[in-house]
């Protein structure tokens, strides 16, 4: 837009103003102040902690690297580590598919459009005790509507919610589920950034709907992608509330559905041990770091950035 | 015009100096519980008091069991605590050895009427810290429905564990399963063990390398895994067994008085059912917990927080909380005010049983252990690990916790 | 896919697309009933009698549609102080987090400044942390402060939003540099840069940002719980969790007040909508 008008001497150079680094600090400045006193300064402490042994409410005791000790010869560590590897596999790649592809179908004129759109909001609205009875009246193995749906082909469904290797793949599609809304909305707001007359352009060259989809859509929101993609991928890694709601200790699948969260969980609020749940927190943030890193290396080369 | 203005400017400030008098004599507290379906109970005594006290101002604030506990840390730490708050026997020590809690040993109250167990359990180093508020026991419920269709004679004082498996199998169809025996504890596998002579913690030891604790658990655990007279783990999962007695699907089941509120409430189950007292094993037992009214040891007002402790721990009080059918009082003599409100029940045995009931086992540290417990006793209905090989994990982790 | 169709004169094409058009729709539907499903559970339960609402297997209907539930739970609850703190919460945190990622967001996709990298690793952070983590020392400020029991702390973990900073970030990112260079030329400073020229082609995106905050706002039950006593300083949805018994839950209740507790985030939800349609017409940034 109006490129023309810059003078093209100046277009490649590296034109600042002198006070740039002012008016950027000055522009972050509330944010990072912000996050360094609510956020930042709560993660020091959680490291702190992560050294020493809790005693209820008493002083803490130093004991260096014990917890950590202790947390890696835990054979539940590493199986819940792998929980939550499991769990982003699972939901990552077809949630942010379901959410792009309703996206764009919402972002057509299609009749009954804001209809839609509200029902897709819904979700996120409704009470998550009235979400819980739905879905476990869905996975009940023996009065579930699933398994009865099954039982029509004489066929004995599983117990989706008890069986060790089934009960992540159901708490993975209600997560979907309940991420789809979120994600839509993302994608939407990218997708209202794309001029139409890209489109009108594509189509007069006789681009077919998924040429264009491929073509225009998916490089034109690949930031917004690229972001929905990254939280999506953070958040599956914090996912703690479904599995904690669902999968109790008194649950045959709880070893192979905890993740590292419902670990952190367990140990921070349910035994008040605030040292060892610190070593998890510790753990865990490694493991996304990892995976964050990963993905802005792949932004570098996937994302169009105009 | 003069004097108008003066006597204008006097009068305010009488009026202000008067209601400032009147502000700092006003005394605001605030009571801390966890239960919503107690609130009527809790605030019709924080009522009673404030009618007799009219200079002191009590707030109630219900927070959720989930995050009650979250909530009184942060405010135990933030020196925030409610002034009064409900008290439970497992997070006892932890609040009691940080010195959070207000010392309550010159309150100067009779305790003979409370169950002695339940005034022992808030009592630390010698020095009483909360004043007993209710206590439950455990009975067995069954579905008159049920054992009529099957003609079997509904359960009584003399059954035993035998009859209980006998009675069990005959109820047990396609459809429905005579006994529920879930992964429980309190209202699960310590009844037994302790009607088989076994304990779990007592004087700073870990019962669970005991053979009578063991045998019992090992009989609860087969009532599912061999008799098949239980539904099964995955069943209890999608279902608890609270919910699959009150659907008809289980015949019998243990079941705490805290339930009796919701059971006459639900109008499928409240005609069906009847209780009894527990089946004996070698000897009788049923556990019984208890809460306590705290006060924090950081209130501003301590002589007045003990005096409304000192209220709620009233025959009085007692009567008010069992009229709001919350919970029975610990008070003696109290108990029939809440058992009055449940017709056409034997809910009379749950104040029975407290005769020989067993305080609901504690230590210092059981937050730390009890989830593992909860794991542990999963693999032993899985078969992953045998009931002994169960217990004794359980022993050696409970030993090895509670020695740090 | 089929994005701003156009009537084409070819007649095979446009049956092509009556086809497509069709698929979607029953694509959609499909989807809906997922998506409403529990929506109308919820409905139907706060109809329902407390027997009705945990009966296996489940009663679909309830047995009479007197709003007994709706009664019992408008006593219950303070429901006008409820809609009020939950609308000055989420008020007060749609500003502050749309103001100041705003600012942050352009700083950081358009401006080269030492320590930049640390920053928005600052940023990173936060969002790579379970929020459980920040509970309790950040009651431990508010109690420093003397502001526990207040509004100030419902908002208080809000002021700021590493997840708006990002997000926003990303919809700056994708402007063309073209704009604010030919800006600077034009004699604007960085600031009228960002806030004459750029700002306001992200209104889409400061708008989702807008809905984000308030459900993030909204559905937040833990921290009004934990932070505040009195329930006249409440949320709408920390209110409604209170009614969850130790034991039982009266789940009609329950789902009578979480139904009328969607009311403000269905309304700001339909007006953001709005927004969305009259968005299509105002940016045309990619061009």
């Amino acid at each position: 837009m109006k490129s023309q008008a810059v003078n093209p001497d100046l277009r490649g150079k590296k034109f600042r103003f002198k006070s740039e680094w002012a008016w950027a600090w000055l522009m972050v400045a509330p944010v990072i102040i912000g996050l360094i006193v609510l956020n930042i300064y709560p993660f020091i402490d959680s490291i702190i902690m992560s050294l020493y042994k809790s005693q209820g409410l008493g002083p803490a005791k130093f004991v260096g690297l014990q917890n950590y000790v202790k947390m890696f010869s835990d054979k539940q560590l590493w199986q819940s580590t792998w929980n939550s590897f499991y769990f982003v596999i699972l939901t990552v790649p077809v949630g942010v598919f379901i959410a792009l592809l309703l996206a764009v179908l919402l972002n057509s004129k299609i009749k009954g459009r804001d209809a839609y759109r509200c029902i897709y909001f819904l979700p996120m609205v409704v009470a998550p005790a009235a979400v819980a009875m739905v879905w476990r009246w869905i996975f009940n193995a023996e009065v579930g509507i699933l398994n009865q749906m099954i039982g029509v082909f004489g066929i004995k469904g599983p117990n989706w919610l008890s069986d060790p290797n089934l009960a992540i793949v159901s708490i993975a599609i209600i997560a979907i589920w309940s991420a789809v809304g979120y994600d839509l909305v993302m994608i939407l707001a990218g997708l209202q950034s794309i001029s139409a007359s890209y489109y009108e352009a594509a189509e007069i060259d006789g681009a077919n709907a998924v040429q264009r989809f491929f073509h225009i859509t998916v490089p034109l929101i690949s930031p917004t992608l690229f972001f929905v993609i990254l939280m999506r991928t953070m958040n599956s890694l914090k996912q703690f509330d479904t599995v904690y709601l669902l999968v109790k200790q008194t649950n045959p699948a709880f070893k192979k559905s905890a993740t590292l969260m419902v670990l952190f969980y367990r140990e921070a609020f349910e035994k008040f041990n605030k040292g060892y749940a610190s070593a998890i927190v510790m753990w865990s943030f490694v493991i996304i770091m990892i995976f964050t890193v990963f993905q802005f290396v792949a932004e570098k080369k996937l994302v169009n950035y105009d | 015009m003069k004097k108008f203005l003066a006597t204008l400017l006097t009068l305010c400030l009488l009026a202000t100096m008067c209601s400032l008098a009147l502000a700092e004599e006003q005394i605001t507290l605030t009571f801390g519980f966890w239960d919503t379906n107690q609130e009527p109970g809790m605030k019709a005594i924080a009522e009673a008091y404030m009618a007799e006290h009219p200079n002191v101002k009590i707030e109630t604030q219900v927070t959720p069991w989930d995050q009650y506990w979250m909530k009184l840390e942060a405010a135990a730490m933030g020196g925030a605590l409610p002034d009064i708050f409900w008290m439970h026997s497992n997070q006892f020590f932890k609040y009691v050895s940080a010195g959070t809690l207000l010392d309550l040993t010159d309150l100067g109250l009779d305790y003979t009427p409370y169950p002695a167990g339940i005034t022992a359990l808030y009592n630390f180093e010698g020095k009483q810290y909360a004043v007993p508020k209710d206590y439950d026991t455990i009975a067995l419920a069954y579905n008159k429905e049920l054992f009529d269709a099957a003609g079997l004679a509904y359960p009584d004082e003399t059954w035993t564990w035998e009859t209980l498996r006998d009675a069990a199998k005959k109820l047990t169809s396609d459809t429905v399963k005579g006994f529920g025996a879930p992964n429980d504890t309190q209202s699960g596998y310590y009844n037994f063990v302790y009607q088989n002579g076994g304990f779990i913690f007592e004087d700073g030891k870990s019962g669970f390398d005991q053979p009578e604790t063991q045998e019992a658990i090992k009989t609860w655990v087969e009532l599912m895994t061999v008799d098949g007279i239980s539904p099964t783990l995955e069943s209890f999962t999608d279902m608890s067994n609270d919910e699959q007695f009150q659907a008809g699907r289980v015949a019998m089941q243990f079941v705490g008085s805290w339930m009796m509120s919701a059971y006459t409430s639900n109008e499928f189950i409240k005609d069906k059912f009847d209780l009894a007292v527990l089946p004996q094993g070698k000897t009788r037992a049923s556990i019984y917990n208890g809460l306590g009214y705290a006060g924090a040891a950081t209130t501003k007002y301590p002589e007045v927080v003990k005096d409304f402790i000192a209220f709620c721990g009233s025959e009085q009080a007692n009567i008010l909380q069992a009229q709001n059918k919350a919970a029975i009082p610990a008070y003696a003599g109290t108990e029939h005010y809440f058992t009055d409100l449940f017709e056409n029940l034997n809910i009379k045995c749950y104040t029975e049983m407290i005769e020989y009931g067993v305080q609901f086992p504690f230590s210092p540290n059981k937050s730390l252990w009890e989830p593992i417990e909860a794991e542990t006793m999963t693999s032993a209905y899985t078969g992953e690990m045998t009931v002994e090989e169960a217990c004794n994990f359980m022993h050696e982790t409970i030993t090895e916790i509670e020695a740090e | 896919m089929t994005t701003a169709a156009k009537p084409v004169s070819v007649n095979k094409e446009s049956s092509y697309r009556r086809n497509a058009k069709l698929l979607v729709h029953i694509i959609l539907i499909m989807g809906s009933f997922i998506m409403i499903f529990p929506f109308v559970w919820m409905i139907l339960t706060s109809f329902k009698t407390q027997g009705e609402a945990i009966m296996i297997p489940p009663i679909l209907l309830p047995s009479s549609w007197e709003p007994v539930s709706y009664v019992e739970v408008l006593r219950t609850l303070p429901f006008d102080k409820l809609y009020f703190n939950t609308i000055v919460l989420m008020l007060a945190r749609i500003v502050c987090a749309t103001v100041t990622s705003s600012m942050a967001g352009f700083a950081f996709a358009k401006l080269e400044f030492p320590f930049k990298k640390l920053f928005f690793f600052i940023v990173l952070t936060q969002l790579m942390l379970p929020s459980q983590v920040f509970i309790i020392p950040q009651y431990g400020m508010l109690s420093a402060m003397n502001q526990l029991n207040t509004i100030f702390a419902l908002i208080f973990p809000g002021l700021v939003s590493a997840f708006g900073t990002f997000f926003l970030r990303q919809f700056y990112m994708g402007l063309p540099n073209d704009l604010s260079e030919a800006a600077k030329l034009d004699g604007c400073n960085v600031f009228q840069t960002f806030f004459l020229i750029l700002m306001p082609l992200t209104k889409t995106a400061m708008m989702a940002l807008a809905v984000f905050t308030a459900l993030f706002a909204y559905s937040d039950m833990m921290w009004p719980l934990i932070v505040n006593m009195n329930i006249e300083k409440m949320t709408l949805s920390a209110g409604i969790s209170s009614l969850q018994g130790q034991h039982s839950t009266n789940y009609p209740v329950m789902m009578a007040g979480s139904a009328l507790a969607m009311i403000p985030m269905l309304v700001l939800y339909l007006l953001f909508q709005r927004q969305f349609i009259e968005g299509i017409a105002l940016t045309g940034t990619k061009a």
